[in-house]
């Protein structure tokens, strides 16, 4: 006993066993009480890909299509839900497991106008890994002009948070990823459905219609007063109202156009898509 | 009746659904967006019904499950017992699947809901009384079996196969065949009635409370019977195709030998009702009298007998049995919910020393730590604190009162974080709440809407301007005015002030100032006036028509100041709408008013008639409030419709579009 080193701490004398052990105690006790008493806190999912768009646009639907490969019917949504997938979801029923196992989420947004800041929010948060965005949206509705606005507004949104958000990690880190976005054109089982290219060409003319009226719109209530608000304002290439999808790559997204059905499941391309996306 | 029930999670999946009538899922989808998301309460509803189309639909909510039950019933009907079935349906619900829900985070999971959900449903019907009540319902069953098979909610094997019954003491395939087996399986609760049935002996373990149960359901189906039969009679023909699918789940489709074999099992429980005490009820059943009763006896008794085993046989009837047990259970979780709500209750009253003061301290340091379950309690000091805050912003005093309640209401079943405190919480929630409000639900790009139009109607864009009094109409019309002209629009300007002096006169010298400042930008601008006196409409409608065949892009129309309560003044609005048929109506409102906010979009958002509405407000005067921008989320909070500009300063260019970020910071600031 008397080999151990003792410490004379305010008058009191003691082994370096318990002040090593009373230390540990002081430390520990709170980050287990913490831990506990707190489990209901999740640590944010490795890697995300981003289900956004419209409402009715059928985001719902393919997350509980890669669970349970059924159609299972879906209101509008009030929540985002995040959903761990492995990658075997992906895959038909019949081809082989091809043994890479890491799980994924997928996060699930509401679509409705003033429930959209949740899938921005999740794009801007440089500390969640996106590692891609579905772009789900009606091809079936969009050769009328409301709906034609709405989709191309939502997405002009989300273009602008992932251009900051490239913008943010692109000063931070040397080198920076572009994220994939597939724009999923959903339910062209139906007989209005428009074909995808079509629907490329006209997200894209209507987006260079937003960004032209954006930039001779009025300024924002208080613009000017913290800068950053002013950074995201153009979508783009400053010189030009164009946008096109080859241009984006230079802000940090990939465009890729695909349509399918849910309700016919014909999802393969989207389902191939997001195996690319897990495997880069 | 009830034509639709459905169990919905938050994140939007239909977890369970039983609809007796086909209801489209935008009815649904319009009670989540309108009342759930944007929180726009109809007129008179206080928040408890949603009419849309022909239908009423209530609902309840399991905040913490993050489940909503909805029903949708016809509005004709009067329900009363909706709310009860509501509330006992989410207590059995949240019994009986809320652990898997809460850990399958959202998504969705397998419920087999639908014998709990028919049983309360019958007994609630029952309860109501009144002949009209069940009749109606035993048609709807067959409806309902009748579709259910086909492309109803889930797999059709669902159907056929008794399904398994998570959290359930004895689910339903096992109980079936264990009475055939005569194994003494659900000792008290379930066997002493199907046993006394048949044999119609040794009653005694039959509790007094099934008894009554007993009675009540002979009294209750008896009236009902010959209804059902000529009901049967009736369309049978259109639903005996169907017969052989439907036969096992619906008891009003029983061929006529079947339905005799229901009428035993009620026998039997009479049985069940004269062993223990009284003549009453061999009374009730065989209206032919009491005289014959000891004959009656003999005779009948053995045929339930016989026709109870042909049913265990082929299992026809198995939905009936399973319903009695059921209602043991779905009554247990009933009482044991209630039980346990009432423990809570008096735990916190008085629980033991020793628990409160441990249960203290865990409290205690959760409020620091975080990990706490809020409640109502907790939540009011922080709520009541960010409700003087928003007063002090100048929030109108209804609107924050219901924004307090409707943020209150969604926290409260939430945990706090890891070292979140309730205020840091409460704060987090109101930001959410107002940036809800804030948020528009449509386009606001006017110049985008104005070149649609021009492209594709080629007529001139009509935006109308009204409001109270002073507020700065005819200020922020020409803002607007330069707005156009910058994008280089032929604007033409209607003066359809008639009424105050000098109107026309201020609006001529904006029209002189704006030509001047825009001649370089290539914007033309004129004035289209027709003098005092005249009717508004008239001048509105005569100056579209005069910019349609010059060629305007826009016309803008200001309208004479008016009090919002004024119903002489009010009145004229609806004709010039239908008159002037505007594109846009805006309102200004002033950031300076206070809490007649409110009344002024709700009145000025009623007086164009039915069919339109306000399309905007232009907040003006913002500059001279400061941060104390209430008066943003009073108006559009009331009405729905969202702020298109606000007026910032006293030049042209003081227009600004809201953004959204920016209000809610100075509202929380």
């Amino acid at each position: 006993m008397s080999s151990l080193p003792t410490f004379d701490v305010l008058g009191f004398t003691l082994s370096l066993p318990i002040l090593v052990i009373s230390l540990l105690a002081v430390v520990l006790i709170p980050i287990v009480l913490g831990k506990l008493l707190a489990s209901g806190a999740k640590s944010g999912p490795s890697s995300v890909i981003l289900l956004a768009g419209p409402r009715d646009a059928g985001k719902t639907s393919l997350l509980l299509y890669l669970q349970e490969k059924t159609l299972i019917p879906t209101q509008t949504s009030t929540t985002p839900a995040t959903v761990r997938l492995s990658p075997s979801a992906l895959l038909s029923a019949d081809s082989p497991d091809d043994g890479s196992n890491k799980p994924f989420h997928i996060r699930d947004t509401p679509g409705h106008p003033k429930l959209r800041s949740t899938a921005i929010n999740t794009i801007t948060q440089p500390t969640g890994s996106c590692i891609g965005i579905i772009y789900m949206l009606d091809s079936a509705v969009l050769s009328t002009q409301v709906r034609l606005t709405d989709t191309a507004e939502y997405l002009y949104e989300l273009l602008l948070a992932i251009q900051k958000r490239y913008a943010t990690l692109s000063e931070s880190t040397t080198s920076t990823e572009l994220i994939p976005l597939l724009i999923a054109c959903n339910k062209n089982d139906l007989f209005t459905a428009l074909p995808p290219a079509k629907i490329s060409n006209l997200l894209q003319t209507e987006l260079s219609r937003m960004k032209e009226t954006k930039r001779k719109g009025l300024l924002n209530a208080g613009a000017g007063e913290n800068d950053d608000e002013d950074l995201d304002r153009v979508l783009g290439d400053e010189r030009t109202d164009q946008i096109t999808w080859d241009g984006l790559k230079e802000f940090g997204v990939e465009v890729t156009v695909q349509s399918g059905s849910i309700k016919s499941s014909a999802v393969d391309g989207w389902t191939s898509w997001m195996s690319a996306c897990l495997e880069a | 009746m009830l034509d639709l029930f459905e169990v919905i999670t938050t994140s939007g999946i239909v977890l369970w659904s039983k609809s007796y009538a086909p209801v489209k899922s935008s009815i649904i989808n319009s009670l989540i967006s309108d009342v759930f998301i944007e929180e726009r309460n109809q007129p008179g509803s206080d928040g408890k019904w949603f009419k849309k189309d022909s239908y009423t639909l209530k609902w309840t909510l399991a905040a913490d499950f993050g489940l909503v039950f909805v029903a949708v019933y016809q509005s004709l009907l009067h329900l009363t017992w909706i709310d009860e079935l509501l509330d006992q349906v989410k207590t059995l619900f949240v019994a009986l699947y809320g652990e898997k829900i809460k850990a399958s985070t959202g998504t969705k999971i397998q419920c087999h809901f639908d014998q709990y959900f028919e049983a309360r449903l019958r007994s609630l019907e029952r309860k109501a009384g009144g002949n009209s009540t069940i009749r109606p319902i035993n048609t709807t069953l067959e409806d309902r079996s009748s579709e259910g098979n086909g492309g109803g909610f889930s797999d059709g094997d669902e159907w056929s196969a008794p399904p398994p019954m998570p959290g359930v003491n004895h689910p339903g395939a096992p109980f079936t065949q264990q009475q055939s087996l005569d194994t003494p399986y659900s000792s008290e609760k379930v066997n002493p009635l199907i046993e006394v049935t048949p044999s119609g002996t040794s009653s005694n373990t039959v509790p007094p409370a099934m008894m009554a149960q007993a009675l009540l359901q002979a009294s209750g189906r008896r009236p009902g019977r010959p209804r059902r039969s000529r009901k049967s009679a009736g369309p049978s023909s259109a639903s005996s195709a169907h017969a052989s699918s439907g036969e096992e789940r619906s008891p009003a489709r029983l061929s006529n030998k079947h339905k005799r074999g229901k009428e035993m099992r009620i026998w039997g429980e009479d049985g069940i009702a004269a062993d223990a005490s009284d003549y009453q009820k061999l009374d009730y059943s065989g209206t032919t009298g009491i005289s014959t009763d000891d004959e009656q006896d003999d005779t009948l008794r053995p045929k339930p007998e016989a026709i109870d085993q042909n049913t265990w046989g082929t299992r026809t009837n198995k939905g009936d049995f399973l319903l009695k047990d059921l209602d043991y259970e779905i009554d247990d979780i009933l009482k044991q919910a209630n039980k346990a709500g009432k423990n809570d209750e008096t735990n916190k009253n008085s629980g033991s020393l020793a628990s409160g003061l441990v249960g203290g301290a865990m409290g205690y340091l959760r409020n620091f730590v975080g990990g706490k379950m809020l409640t109502k309690e907790d939540t009011e000091k922080a709520i009541s604190g960010v409700m003087t805050h928003l007063l002090e912003k100048n929030v109108a005093r209804e609107a924050a009162v219901q924004i307090c309640d409707s943020v209150q209401t969604s926290l409260i079943g939430q945990k706090t974080g890891s070292f979140q405190s309730i205020e840091s919480l409460v704060k987090l929630a109101m930001e959410d709440a107002l940036r809800k409000i804030l948020t528009p639900t449509t386009s606001l790009d006017l110049l985008r809407e104005i070149s649609q139009i021009r492209e594709t109607e080629e007529r001139p864009y009509v935006i109308s301007i009204v409001g109270v009094n002073g507020v700065g109409k005819s200020t922020n019309l020409s803002k607007i005015c330069f707005f156009l002209l910058q994008n280089k629009m032929k604007v033409l300007i209607a003066a359809c002030d008639t009424f105050r002096s000098g109107a026309v006169e201020q609006l001529r010298v904006h029209a002189r100032n704006l030509k001047e400042l825009s001649e370089r930008e290539g914007g033309v601008v004129e004035l289209y006036e027709k003098g005092y006196g005249k009717d508004a409409a008239n001048i509105a409608k005569d100056a579209v028509s005069y910019a349609a065949a010059q060629g305007f892009d826009v016309v803008l129309i200001d309208t004479a100041g008016r009090r919002h309560n004024d119903q002489r003044l009010m009145s004229s609005l609806e004709k010039f709408a239908k008159f002037a048929n505007p594109d846009k109506i805006l309102m200004v409102g002033e950031a300076l008013v206070g809490s007649d906010s409110v009344q002024q979009a709700r009145n000025f958002n009623a007086a164009f008639g039915k069919e339109r509405k306000l399309d905007g407000f232009i907040i003006s005067k913002c500059d001279t409030v400061g941060d104390m921008v209430g008066t943003l989320i009073s108006m559009v909070f009331a009405t729905g419709i969202p702020v298109v500009f606000l007026g910032v300063g006293q030049n042209y260019t003081d227009l600004r579009t809201l953004n959204v970020k920016w209000a809610v910071g100075l509202l929380m600031s």
